[in-house]
């Protein structure tokens, strides 16, 4: 089970670091949203290799499934028929790089750090049976607070977007 | 032959031409005439091989060169649609039980994972039409994705229902809950399931759906022209979330792999053998006698064939539930649990197709306006009177029966309410243009 394990994730791992490359590269906005998509499922197979099933689930529903669905709309919508096509970014390149060797060297340190003193706690066995239920639990037990607020801005958000729609709407009449 | 009668009337007519034709040169050449037993002899033929003609399509459409679509058209992504539906429906096959013993896995997110792999089947359809360029798709497609999108909330909403009062997302759990609670949740969250039935229809309905503008058939369907191995991929797609949703409605509202009155235990005495297992055996050994009877009567040959399969099959099934009662107890209950599902399954693709075939053309205004005006309102407010049921029968003591009853009627009244307040727009023919 354990080779097995290392095989799913290492292929995993390979999709996931492909399709992040792969959506980069890519002219189409299209094509890189769906490279964007299969990035995104192949992190929920790394979930449930960790047997983090609603975790896996939620990237499934939310990211997959609902963002990048968002995505795909605005790139049909910004995009007329005849040119589904983007310029490479030219000056932003210098800022990307060194975003990009920024963000690598902290995960170097944080391994080359973490290899020797993070110790993980060993996975209780109730909480791995009993996945969604631990989910619950600890949104409305220790953290009602933040998901609370965090309903209340979702609310706010909501109602803003159909006011702003309704107000667009108006003006085209 | 009766079914031949048309058969007979082309046969005339070709005759008819033929010597019509061949009147004036005053000669008559019979050769262009297939003999009438000839013809009658390959009709027989077809009409009863029809039945392997999805089968036999495949492997032709296989075959076939596949006609890519024009240069400018993105082919990765209108080759890969249909693959996506086609793989999202039968992944989710994964975790519906079907019966107590036969299950592929029991996830504890189960019916979640459903939902979630549901959410993707949008990119088959927003995917399959990207491709083409054609003018006005891109209304039709983001039409199509946003429809797909409110059925979609409105049955998650419905399904929610049922999970409040089965506390786990677990397929397996989710039966076992009806059996204790003695009740199929179909008779506590009526609304819940009605809406769950009409945003399925809907939603696996895209295909059929017709947009406001007619020179494509249907906004969910990506090939237009000739028929080849992308279209019967989009119709396995089609078939299998079609079975899917019957199957997911089994489980969660009509019980799963119970029997009807699954709490009421009655044996025979010194015996393990229930009485009321033993009455689908029975039912179905006389359904086999009545197919093998109503054979016997004189009639085309092919209705014979037909009857006499049938037959046959409810013989193999009468003797395996009624030879799987003297098997051990779980043997017992994973060959019944199989067969109610089945049947429910069965009964609920039947339903589908009734409402399919009798609405054949559902304008995407009036699925629209149906989704976002009526079906998601209202399964908010069945949402939130079902969890108040739950409770006040947790607080006063008060049956579930009668709560949930209340529940439901205030569900429909609001949904009355809803419906009265968003009038249907006569034919909404959008402005032309893009």
């Amino acid at each position: 089970v354990n080779v097995l394990n290392t095989c799913l994730f290492y292929f995993f791992a390979v999709l996931a670091v492909a399709s992040a490359i792969l959506m980069v590269t890519r002219r189409s906005a299209m094509h890189a949203a769906i490279f964007l998509v299969n990035t995104l499922l192949a992190s929920a197979g790394i979930f449930v290799l960790l047997q983090a099933e609603f975790v896996f689930i939620v990237q499934v529903f939310l990211y997959a499934g609902g963002i990048a669905v968002l995505f795909v709309f605005a790139i049909m919508l910004a995009n007329s028929a005849a040119a589904p096509r983007v310029m490479r970014l030219g000056r932003q390149q210098v800022v990307a790089v060194a975003l990009a060797t920024i963000l690598a060297a902290q995960i170097v340190f944080a391994i080359v750090v973490g290899r020797t003193s993070l110790r993980l706690p060993a996975m209780e066995a109730a909480i791995s049976a009993r996945n969604t239920e631990a989910v619950g639990d600890a949104l409305f037990h220790p953290f009602i607070v933040p998901f609370g607020i965090a309903a209340v801005l979702l609310l706010v958000a909501t109602i803003g977007a159909v006011l702003m729609a309704k107000r667009g709407r108006d003006a085209f009449d | 032959m009766a079914e031949n009668s048309s058969t007979h009337d082309k046969t005339a007519e070709e005759l008819d031409a033929t010597l019509k034709q061949h009147a004036t040169s005053s000669e008559i050449v019979p050769q262009d005439v297939r003999p009438d037993s000839f013809q009658e002899s390959e009709e027989f033929l077809h009409s009863r091989l029809r039945v392997l003609q999805p089968v036999l399509d495949t492997f032709k459409f296989l075959l076939k060169n596949d006609e890519w679509p024009p240069f400018r058209s993105d082919w990765v992504a209108v080759s890969i649609a249909p693959l996506c539906v086609a793989i999202i429906a039968l992944l989710t096959y994964l975790i519906l039980p079907v019966g107590p013993a036969f299950q592929v896995a029991d996830l504890n997110i189960g019916l979640l994972f459903i939902l979630g792999i549901i959410s993707l089947i949008i990119y088959g359809v927003v995917l399959g039409n990207w491709g083409s360029e054609r003018r006005g798709a891109l209304r039709e497609r983001l039409h199509a994705a946003a429809q797909l999108l409110s059925s979609e909330t409105a049955l998650t909403l419905g399904l929610v229902s049922a999970l409040l009062l089965s506390g786990s997302l677990s397929m397996k759990e989710i039966v076992q809950a009806q059996l204790d609670q003695g009740q199929w949740f179909i008779f506590y969250v009526p609304v819940g399931f009605l809406i769950f039935f009409a945003g399925s229809m809907t939603a696996a309905n895209h295909a059929q759906i017709d947009p406001p503008e007619t020179d494509m058939r249907s906004a969910g369907q990506f090939v237009t022209k000739d028929r080849d191995v992308r279209w019967a991929l989009d119709s396995l797609a089609d078939y299998t979330s079609i079975l899917m949703t019957a199957g997911i409605a089994t489980t969660v509202f009509l019980g799963g792999w119970l029997r009807p009155l699954a709490s009421y235990r009655d044996r025979f005495p010194k015996t393990s053998v229930e009485l009321l297992d033993v009455l689908p055996g029975l039912a179905v050994a006389a359904i086999s006698v009545y197919c093998f009877r109503s054979a016997r009567k004189p009639q085309i040959k092919i209705r014979r064939v037909v009857m006499n399969s049938c037959g046959g099959i409810c013989v193999f099934v009468a003797l395996a539930l009624l030879g799987s009662l003297f098997a051990r107890e779980t043997v017992t209950a994973g060959v019944h649990g199989a067969f109610w599902f089945v049947v429910k399954v069965g009964a609920y693709v039947y339903c589908c197709f009734w409402v399919r075939l009798t609405f054949p053309n559902f304008r995407l205004d009036q699925a629209a306006r149906l989704g976002w005006r009526i079906l998601v309102p209202a399964a908010f407010v069945n949402l939130i009177t079902t969890a108040m049921a739950i409770l006040a029968s947790q607080n006063t003591g008060l049956p579930m029966r009668f709560t949930t009853i209340v529940a439901t009627l205030a569900t429909l009244g609001a949904a009355a309410w809803f419906a009265k307040e968003s009038p249907a727009v006569g034919v909404a023919q959008p402005a032309d243009g893009e």
